[in-house]
């Protein structure tokens, strides 16, 4: 069955792209970063002794890791074109039940389990309200916001529960033995590694890109969409219920102020990461990028003592940046590209 | 045009029907059953103090809440809204606090200046740039926010700094009706009038409805999503000055936390966020709604913590409804 | 001849580096129907836009009644006289039918500078009494029909002013019924002494309709003549600079068992009581006009909407198909109606793609292997003639036809035994059909059985070994014999025969 092209007597031959490859997980958005994290580091080093030390390394990885372990979850979903805004409710909540768990007398691993089960719930009511009933999942979770948080707070009210178990703040405060290095950093790091892997070289992170670059081929391509997605909402209220707990054993308090505002925090991270809010782009090693650039300058500012406002300009900063800076090369590389393809059609 | 030689005597503008009344029509009967309700529930609801309280506390979230509507029509969002009345409360107590004989129309004069070049901002980054508009004001939120902490650190503006006309302007009332409330009503009435009855209302909604459409109609949509961001932040500015007047304290915390309030308005007040879709009439009872809950709640004695639980809910009860008409709305469409 | 009433000279625009159009000549005289034909790509859809105000050309200039103009936004192009229908409705789904005919021109307004609802409502229905549409003015217009919005898009355009009306495909989302108003309705124009340009990819409506013909190829006019002076070949020819098969033939193929029986299959509001059945090797064509049921019992095959009562049989048993999953299990493929919302990812590459059906399978847990997957790229892009740079180009950058050829592979890379294609010639080039159905061909000589819904009859009986005719969610007659008679499925496809079974 050859010999048919009729006619088509030289198939214009398509220019083979000599395009440099860069793979699609490290990209020039990752290399800007990258750029930018290397910066960070010398700036902050030159500027403060105490920045470039294991002492400071320890501390900022100890203070980071609710939020960063938030990330993750986070960056999954927006690949799948939604987003999670109750994350912080939900690890204020899930906090909640376990510290009236363990008040309440139960074990350290029960209290756990049912903090972490509580998030999972949590969890499951976006992901069945997004995906089941089929609304959109920002104004879903602005609702569940309120909801997971005001539940919070009508279960402690304005009480704090302290007494929580040292197995926990061991883990959420120490180092390894004789390291500087904290045990939260190495369970952040399994996890971070796990997922990145999984989102760039695993068949379900295929699936996410594939469902947030177009939900209805990848429906139409025998996908389970609503499943994965349903999914991924119950991993991040799991995923934000274990931050939840881990961050009450690192300041040794519940309260059902805990986290407030967070989640804007690590929406932020996953933006300047470089995944589109609309789904579908972007890469891990970016996310983990911009959650390691937005630490070394909280972590440099504090050294510091620069306010709180400079913090947030600089977030504030970094984040019309990461939408701005693509958008405008995006119109500079669009124009070289059509310039080019003139070149070689014709 | 052939209007000039058309019916002079300029009668009241005609309404459009339009099939979301029912919409409002439901808003309308859950903010009944509410009051209904409350005042069988507490003596202490149904007095013309209750209500002029509600008035009051309803007046900062609308008038912010307007603006919101009207990124929204234009399948926009500001999220930047709650750092922006921070910022511009701040600037306009500290102002009035250190040039004491400014009349006070200045003083919000340069407040919604203020508050639309903040917006005009949002409005340049969005509207030139074509990029997601939740990104923009996010990163906006954090640099007004800075802004404002940078300017004030830990101090605080009182009402000892400020003159007494200051609070007038937020206490006063006419006919037992809190000023407060009329300056909303104001800016909700002109609000509708220009959605509703003028050429650039209606092409804001279009934008929201079909971008693509609005470009090949020949629609300016960027100047009109640049006015929405801009009109957004002087009615933040004019917030700003109520703020400042109604609760006496600024500091760099005023407003945290405020766009979700506002967005929770809107959004029961049947406004669809990806665009097109509602009312400034919605918005108001919307406001109201969530207004009557929270003081209802109050005056019931119900625990304050469970407000916050409550106003969660009813977003999500919100837009479901909204889902739930929209089905009925469309699946009769096909039948027809 | 008189004045043109708008004339186009030497018009040439260019995208960053694309020329986009090169160099067009025409002349739109009044009382003139002139049809403009061309492959994709060819410039037509910039040339409507720079008409429209949308673009504006880099070169060459545009009279109207012999004054030069420069048309820099659509709101003066319809104050020129230039009414523009465009391929996509250019509608506003959440707002009223009168809202959408006043926001296409200038409004009414009172002295106050409101908006005049009494005399906006009055225009509207003008507009849509003027084309003899009954459509409710305070509907929104998300509520319409397809078709509804189509015809209120011309509406739209048509103003007393209207002095050219421009029609770019206009015919797409209607029925026969309404594509023979429309004619009434351009005979009608004509005889007013309006212009009208007609773009069009249909040859047998362009022969019916048209006085004069233009062709353009890459971006140039490169003939015009009275229409009589062309046939469809010639046109055909001139479309794509040499002659082609506009379909190829398909093979005798041995057919095998029966692999697919459908008995008795409905579901509510889109067809009742389907039943047929097809063999290995064969190729089954559904025929019927747009919303006669045809892609939705392919969903339902498919799983994607479930057909609520019936049976489906695969090689003798019944089995049950709720999902896409379950169909695929039993492997049945669906190649979908429309490529960019359904097909393919654009903005991804064609590695990425392919593997995209074969996911389900994979453990969900488990790691792909990229290489793995550029070599499975490159193998079905050899087999199926994938012009392409290679597999990390993105689908975006590929022509229509090789994109769907990156479908088919798609599904083919499952190894199916039942291939539903729906529509897969839709919007590709005349050239690039033929490589489709030699495709098809080839197919169901591997044994593959195969169902082919196409909205082109010639290619539906060119292609398949028998065809089933649907009208309405009804089954009608079927054809079973080569060589088909087409005023038979046609007259069968509109309703008009129920009985005739030959």
């Amino acid at each position: 069955m050859t010999a048919q092209t009729t006619g088509r007597q030289s198939p214009t031959p398509v220019p083979a792209a000599v395009r440099r490859r860069l793979p699609s997980w490290f990209g020039t958005w990752e290399i800007t970063l990258l750029a930018l994290v290397v910066l960070a580091v010398a700036l902050a080093s030159a500027t403060s002794p105490y920045f470039a030390t294991g002492q400071n390394f320890s501390i900022s990885a100890t203070g980071a890791l609710g939020l960063s372990l938030m990330v993750v979850p986070m960056a999954w979903l927006m690949v799948a074109g939604e987003i999670d805004l109750s994350v912080a409710s939900t690890f204020a909540l899930s906090a909640t039940v376990f510290g009236l768990a363990v008040s309440g007398g139960l074990g350290t691993w029960p209290s756990i389990g049912l903090g972490v089960l509580t998030g999972a719930v949590a969890g499951l009511v976006n992901g069945l309200l997004v995906v089941d009933v089929g609304l959109p999942s920002l104004i879903v979770t602005i609702g569940t916001l309120g909801l997971y948080r005001g539940l919070s707070y009508v279960l402690l009210e304005n009480r704090g529960i302290s007494d929580l178990p040292p197995g926990l703040t061991t883990f959420a405060q120490e180092n390894l033995p004789a390291t500087l290095v904290p045990y939260g950093f190495v369970a952040f790091v399994v996890v971070a590694v796990a997922a990145a892997v999984l989102l760039h070289r695993g068949a379900l992170g295929r699936a996410v890109f594939a469902i947030g670059s177009n939900a209805q081929v990848a429906r139409f391509s025998g996908l389970r969409v609503g499943a994965i997605k349903r999914g991924l909402f119950v991993f991040s209220g799991v995923v934000a219920a274990i931050a939840g707990i881990a961050y009450a054993g690192y300041i040794s308090t519940v309260r059902a102020s805990n986290g407030t505002g967070l989640e804007l925090i690590v929406v932020g991270i996953v933006l300047i990461g470089g995944i589109s809010m609309y789904g579908g782009k972007g890469s891990f090693v970016g996310v983990l990028l911009a959650l390691l650039l937005v630490t070394i300058l909280t972590s440099w500012m504090t050294l510091g003592d620069a306010e709180t406002a400079v913090q947030y300009m600089v977030t504030g900063l970094l984040m019309v940046g990461a939408v701005v800076v693509p958008a405008l090369s995006r119109r500079l590389r669009m124009s070289r590209e059509r310039r080019r393809s003139a070149g070689s059609v014709r | 045009m052939s209007t000039s030689d058309t019916r002079t005597a300029p009668a009241p503008a005609l309404p459009e029907p339009r099939r979301p009344i029912h919409r409002e029509a439901g808003l309308g009967v859950v903010l009944v059953v509410l009051v209904v309700l409350f005042a069988t529930l507490t003596p202490r609801f149904a007095t013309g103090d209750t209500f002029a309280q509600i008035g009051t506390d309803l007046s900062i979230v609308l008038i912010v809440a307007v603006g919101q509507a009207l990124v929204l029509f234009t399948r926009n969002i500001d999220v930047s809204v709650g750092s922006t009345v921070g910022l511009t409360a701040y600037l306009a107590a500290s102002l009035t606090a250190a040039v004491p004989g400014l009349p006070l129309v200045l003083t919000v004069l340069v407040a919604c200046l203020l508050g639309a070049a903040l917006g005009a901002v949002n409005g340049v980054l969005v509207a030139t740039l074509k990029v997601p508009s939740i990104m923009v004001t996010l990163g906006t939120l954090y640099i007004f926010r800075g802004i404002n902490s940078a300017m004030a650190g830990s101090s605080q503006i009182t009402a000892q700094n400020l003159p007494d006309s200051y609070s007038a302007i937020a206490t006063g009332t006419v006919l037992e009706i809190p000023l407060m409330f009329l300056y909303a009503l104001a800016v909700a009435g002109l609000a509708h009038l220009v959605i509703r009855h003028t050429f650039t209302g209606r092409a804001m909604l279009a934008v929201g409805s079909d971008p693509a459409s609005a470009e090949r109609t020949g629609i300016a949509s960027k100047r009109l999503v640049f006015g929405a961001y801009t009109v957004t932040g002087l009615l933040c500015g004019l917030a700003g000055v109520l703020w400042g007047a109604r609760y006496g304290t600024v500091d760099s915390s005023v407003a945290t936390g405020f766009e979700l309030v506002v967005l929770a308005t809107v959004v029961v007040g049947g406004v669809r966020i990806t665009g097109g879709v509602g009312t400034v009439g919605g918005v108001v009872l919307g406001a109201a709604i969530l207004s009557v809950i929270s003081t209802g709640l109050a005056l019931a004695d119900v625990s304050p913590f469970w407000l916050q639980a409550i106003q969660g809910l009813v977003i999500i009860l919100a837009i479901a409804f909204d889902l739930v008409l929209r089905r009925r709305l469309e699946s009769r469409g096909v039948s027809t | 001849m008189s004045t043109p009433v708008v004339e186009l000279s030497g018009v040439a625009k260019r995208f960053g580096g694309v020329v986009a159009v090169r160099h067009v000549d025409l002349a739109l005289f009044p009382g003139e129907v002139h049809a403009l034909l061309g492959e994709n790509g060819a410039g037509k859809s910039t040339l409507v836009n720079m008409l429209a105000g949308i673009h504006r050309p880099d070169a060459g200039t545009i009279t109207v009644d012999g004054t030069e103009v420069t048309i820099p936004n659509p709101r003066t192009s319809r104050a020129l006289g230039i009414s523009v229908v465009h391929q996509h409705p250019v509608t506003f789904p959440d707002l009223t039918v009168t809202e959408n005919i006043m926001l296409a021109g200038p409004a009414p307004r009172r002295r106050t500078r409101l908006l005049d609802w009494g005399t906006a409502r009055r225009h509207a229905r003008e507009a849509l009494a003027r084309l003899d549409v009954h459509l409710d003015i305070s509907a929104e217009v998300k509520h319409l029909s397809a078709a509804d919005q189509q015809l209120l898009e011309i509406a739209k355009a048509l103003d007393t002013g209207t002095r050219l009306l421009v029609l770019d495909e206009p015919t797409a989302a209607l029925s026969t019924r309404e594509v023979d108003r429309l004619m009434e309705i351009i005979a009608r124009l004509k005889a007013d002494g309006v212009s009208v340009l007609f773009v069009g990819h249909r040859l047998n409506e362009v022969f019916a309709l048209a006085d004069r013909v233009s062709v353009s190829r890459d971006g140039a006019t490169v003939v015009t003549g009275p229409a009589h002076e062309f046939t469809p070949e010639s046109a055909v020819g001139h479309m794509v600079g040499r002659s082609v098969e506009t379909a190829f033939p398909k093979a005798e193929v041995e057919l095998g068992p029966v692999r697919l029986e459908v008995r008795g299959l409905s579901r509510r509001g889109a067809y009742t009581d389907v039943s047929f059945t097809v063999r290995r090797g064969e190729i089954l064509g559904l025929a019927g006009l747009v919303g006669a049921g045809r892609t939705e019992i392919a969903r339902g095959l498919f799983g994607l909407e479930p057909a609520d009562s019936g049976e489906i049989v695969l090689d003798g048993a019944a089995v049950s198909i709720g999902s896409p999953q379950q169909a695929m299990r039993h492997g049945v493929a669906y190649v979908p109606e429309d490529r960019h919302s359904e097909g393919v990812v654009l903005e991804h590459s064609i590695g990425f793609n392919l593997p995209l059906a074969l996911l389900e399978r994979r453990p969900r847990l488990g790691l792909l292997s990229p290489q793995a997957d550029r070599a499975l790229a490159g193998d079905y892009i050899d087999r199926l003639r994938i012009r392409t740079s290679g597999p990390d180009q993105l689908l975006g950058a590929l022509s229509g036809g090789n994109q769907q050829k990156v479908v088919i592979a798609k599904w083919l890379a499952t190894d199916p035994s039942v291939l539903i294609l729906d529509d897969p010639t839709k919007g590709i080039d005349v050239g690039a059909k033929a490589e489709v159905h030699q495709l098809i061909s080839g197919m169901a000589e591997r044994g593959l059985t195969i169902i082919l819904i196409s909205n082109e009859l010639e290619e539906l009986l060119a292609v398949s070994d028998r065809v089933i005719t649907f009208y309405r969610g009804a089954q009608g007659p079927e054809f079973d014999r080569r060589p088909f008679e087409a005023e038979q499925v046609l007259a069968a496809m509109t309703g008009q025969v129920s009985d005739v079974h030959v």
